[in-house]
């Protein structure tokens, strides 16, 4: 009996151990109040372009809540999310295969803002002051609009290939930009305009992040050949120490900068605290395939969520040591946010 | 099925023979509308609920008030897309004047409030926007907030027929890029059809007959009784083994009056156009007295990484003659997942009215070059929808380790296969109606289709396995019930493990050669001599025709000792069909008719 009480005790205190405090996650629902997270999906396997309700698209989760809820496109292969944010009014966008996406009422309806030329929008950059400039990646190059979308323009100078998976503008000069493209990343200073190769070392280009806090830091992964790091804001790259020659998908860094995060193709969760130099396994779910996204609460580094290939959302309070599943199961979950 | 329809049916095969000659065209245009009104007829009295059901009982201005409350219904939940765009636009069109208030509110509300996705592929992109266009004429005026993507009518006119016209403008200059699909021709004719009778902007209407005579052009001079001959950009299992499945047969159906009566849903809403097939078409598609070498260039579907080109060209060759067809494209991949890139149909025997072979590939890097997502994840994505893909018995998919040369009705295949490729050998369909398929001293193989003898010589050992077409409850490639629910067998798959590999294709008539046994003799008389070493696979032949090839994997070719240059292939050549690239300008010819398709005039003239 006393042993079963001991163990008891034991697993009270380990699961005490793994949750944030009841104040902590006061504060952080405070700070975060009149915020959702948003979470877009780009397929639910087992659909098929024309058949049945993919139940695709963006969904909701209200702070506290545990339920997604799609609240729109539910027929669209989505990519990505973006935002504005203004002193009196902001614009969501989304990344869909469709064309980009803006609602400029909270989510409630939305408009179309790009036309045939553009194919599938894999991310959304907007301008974090000008809302008339947005950056848009597509399998045939960025595109520009400084016109809130009325029209847009291809910026390719300097692009040796036209995929660009990703477009990134810079934490602190919003004129520089980086591009995630087929065979490298690549960096542009004036808006777009022109593009240079950084040579990160990489053949097939996946994923790419800017220290938030250090904004020299810069990392990088690609298909079959591990992450690898610069610390000079792009100028040399070395390949990460400890992490497989595999092929990661997602990257994220803390707001703080201390911890770094990735993942991609059976690869599980993997960590690193010093500039992403040197990285361990933080967690493995073998019915995990791919990790496509990872989220990093901005006031609260410990709350992680990872977006899967298929296997749809997992969620951390305890920066990673303990992970449930956090619905939309089945879903290829391709970016997460807490958006107001 | 009732008494008057068997009889009708009866008919409608003694009609479809008549067809198989060349008759006037007020004969045509008689038989057309008798094989229309037997289409429309299934659907004017089903009473399952449906789009083309209902659009056929606003056509014919019958029994109105089920039609509305099947649209009522059916609009209570849209789905499909592009696939929902069409069938709802193409009812309204033929019902807005007939429809009640109810009916026709619940058809605009549904285009303020469903959010169709513009897909994927050509033919995605094809029928959302001749639909979009279609229903933004309609809805004139409205603003953004009356449609499903927040722009206005005019907005939406303006963007699809931008894309319409651009469309037009690569197909008629560099090629269509899902080209010559036996189960796609159905989602380019139905979209053109329609814009060629309801669109209300001229220029729009002209080249939706324009695109419509084009692609039935295309299909016509490919045309063998229903079947399209030739390498395409993508087909499903069962239609490539079975070929009068597809699509494009329900249409030679209608339009040509060949293949087998259907009551496909694919050719509802052109059996109610107004939309004629020139007759300079249907002559071509019907005309097999004289046997003729086709060739036309298309492109590659866009390349979005992987590659140096967007468009790579595709070279495609045919040789038709009144018993069969051989076609082929000139091998790589050209197309993602479904490409057939050479075969032999012929008229002999149905439903397996084929021969032809594969390396049955899948790769992280087909699917990656043609789509976005992580080539890791692609292929479960691929397989959720496409379920044969990474099957090493599938029967459909291009490689990049297959070439072809084909010259008239001599066609070799050479493959060099990387060790470790995601399969290792190589396969043959060989049907179970073969009437002989004899493994001659020499080594060929022989095979007796009717009056059709086609001979296939190995260069390596292969076995032979027997295969099953369809178990019970067998689901196809899209998720749906396989039409045959009972398990046959017979057909012969010929296999082969050797990686560095191929074989010669020799296809004879017997108008051509005479007898079997004289084909037989002609086969063992004609070996080839072949290397097949990793990295230097090469062959020489001498056809049954006395021409000399010589091809050296991948891409030497010579044809009695001269290279053969395909990139000078042009965009349609031939006795009927003629098209320089890029001059947006396709000219057909037939005895002393012409008729010219001219792009940048948006002209039809003879």
């Amino acid at each position: 009996m006393a042993a079963i009480t001991k163990l008891v005790l034991v697993a009270a205190l380990v699961l005490l151990a793994g949750m944030p405090s009841a104040a902590f996650q006061q504060e952080h629902q405070e700070k975060d109040q009149g915020k959702n997270y948003y979470a877009v999906v780009f397929l639910n396997r087992g659909s098929l372009t024309g058949g049945t309700q993919r139940n695709v698209g963006l969904f909701k989760r209200p702070l506290g809540d545990t339920i997604w809820t799609n609240i729109y496109g539910r027929n669209l292969l989505s990519f990505g999310l973006g935002i504005w944010e203004g002193k009196s009014s902001r614009r969501h966008y989304m990344a869909v295969g469709n064309g980009l996406h803006q609602s400029v009422d909270g989510t409630k309806s939305w408009r179309i803002l790009t036309d045939w030329h553009t194919e599938e929008i894999l991310s959304v950059a907007p301008d974090p002051i000008d809302s008339a400039v947005i950056y848009v990646s597509t399998p045939f190059g960025v595109f520009k609009s400084i016109d809130e979308g009325r029209h847009w323009e291809k910026k390719m100078s300097g692009m040796k290939k036209w995929f660009v998976k990703k477009v990134v503008i810079d934490v602190n000069n919003r004129q520089k930009l980086f591009a995630v493209a087929e065979e490298d990343v690549y960096r542009s200073t004036d808006s777009g305009e022109h593009w240079e190769p950084l040579h990160a070392g990489l053949t097939d280009v996946q994923s790419f992040a800017q220290d938030p806090a250090f904004p020299q830091h810069l990392l990088t992964g690609g298909e079959d050949n591990g992450i690898r790091l610069s610390l000079d804001g792009g100028g040399t790259w070395q390949a990460a120490r400890g992490v497989p020659k595999a092929s990661f998908y997602a990257i994220a860094i803390s707001p703080d900068g201390h911890t770094a995060y990735a993942g991609g193709f059976k690869t599980g969760l993997w960590t690193s605290t010093d500039d992403g130099v040197s990285w361990k396994l933080l967690w493995q779910n073998p019915d995990i395939e791919a990790i496509s996204t990872i989220y990093v609460h901005k006031n609260d580094s410990s709350h992680l969520m990872i977006g899967t290939s298929g296997q749809g959302i997992y969620e951390s309070l305890d920066a990673g040591k303990t992970w449930r599943s956090a619905g939309l199961q089945g879903c290829q979950v391709r970016q997460i946010e807490l958006y107001p | 099925m009732n008494v008057k329809k068997f009889f009708l049916i009866l008919t409608l095969f003694a009609l479809q023979s008549a067809n198989a000659q060349l008759v006037s065209r007020e004969t045509y245009l008689k038989e057309f509308e008798k094989r229309a009104s037997f289409v429309t007829s299934i659907y004017d009295t089903a009473q399952s609920s449906g789009y083309y059901q209902a659009a056929v009982r606003y056509a014919h201005g019958k029994d109105i008030a089920t039609a509305d409350k099947m649209v009522i219904e059916l609009l209570r939940d849209p789905r499909g897309d592009m696939f929902w765009m069409i069938p709802a636009i193409g009812t309204y069109l033929q019902g807005k004047d007939r429809m009640s208030p109810e009916a026709r509110a619940a058809m605009r509300n549904a285009w303020k409030t469903y959010a169709p996705y513009r897909g994927d592929t050509e033919n995605h992109w094809c029928m959302y926007h001749a639909s979009l266009f279609l229903a933004a004429e309609q809805w004139p005026n409205l603003p953004g907030s009356e449609w499903y993507n927040g722009k206005s009518s005019e907005e939406n006119l303006r963007d699809a027929k931008e894309y319409l016209i651009h469309w037009m403008n690569i197909t008629t200059t560099i090629g269509q890029g899902e080209f010559d699909s036996p189960d796609y021709f159905p989602e380019y004719a139905m979209p053109m059809i329609l814009l060629s009778q309801f669109a209300k902007d001229p220029e729009m209407k002209t080249r939706g007959a324009m695109m419509a005579d084009y692609i039935f052009a295309d299909f016509a001079v490919e045309h063998l009784e229903g079947q399209y001959i030739g390498g395409y950009s993508r087909i499903y299992q069962p239609a490539v083994y079975k070929p009068l499945l597809s699509g494009a047969s329900a249409f030679a159906y209608l339009y040509f009056g060949t293949g087998e009566p259907t009551n496909s849903g694919w050719i509802v809403l052109p059996a109610l156009s107004n939309y004629r097939l020139p007759e300079i078409i249907y002559s071509i598609a019907l005309d097999r007295s004289k046997t003729y070498v086709h060739q036309e260039r298309k492109r590659v579907r866009n390349v979005i990484r992987f590659g140096a080109e967007k468009n790579p060209p595709v070279y495609k060759y045919s040789y038709i003659t009144k018993n069969y067809g051989i076609g082929s494209l000139q091998g790589g991949i050209l197309q993602p997942i479904q490409q057939h890139t050479w075969g032999v149909r012929y008229t002999y025997g149905r439903p397996y009215t084929t021969i032809f072979g594969l390396h049955p590939y899948w790769s992280a890097l087909e699917v990656g070059m043609f789509f976005p997502e992580e080539v890791k994840t692609l292929i479960a994505d691929v397989v959720a929808s496409k379920g044969t893909y990474n099957n090493p018995d599938k029967w459909t998919g291009g490689s990049p380790y297959e070439r072809t040369f084909q010259h008239k009705n001599a066609l070799i295949v050479l493959y060099d296969i990387t060790p470790g490729t995601t399969t290792e050998h190589i396969d043959g369909f060989f049907p179970r109606n073969l009437e002989e398929r004899i493994v001659e001293p020499s080594g060929w193989i022989a095979c007796k289709a009717g009056d059709v003898y086609i001979g296939w010589y190995p260069l390596q050992e292969y076995e032979w396995k027997e295969e099953s077409d369809a178990s019970i409850n067998t689901l196809n490639d899209i998720g749906r019930p396989q039409l045959e629910r009972v398990k046959e067998t017979g057909n012969w798959r010929l296999r082969s493990y050797k990686p560095q590999n191929g074989y010669v294709i020799e296809v004879r008539s017997k108008d051509e050669i005479g007898s079997f046994a004289q084909f037989q003799s002609a086969l063992n008389t004609h070996t080839p001599t072949a290397k097949l070493q990793p990295g230097a696979v090469s062959l020489q032949y001498v056809t049954l025709s006395g021409d000399k090839m010589e091809f050296a994997f991948p891409e030497k070719r010579t044809l009695n000792g001269s290279a053969i240059d395909l990139s000078k292939t042009k965009l349609f050549e031939g006795p009927f069909i003629n098209a320089e690239v890029g001059s947006e300008k396709m000219t057909m010819t037939y005895k002393n008719k012409k008729l010219v398709l001219d792009f940048k005039a948006v002209k039809i003239s003879e």
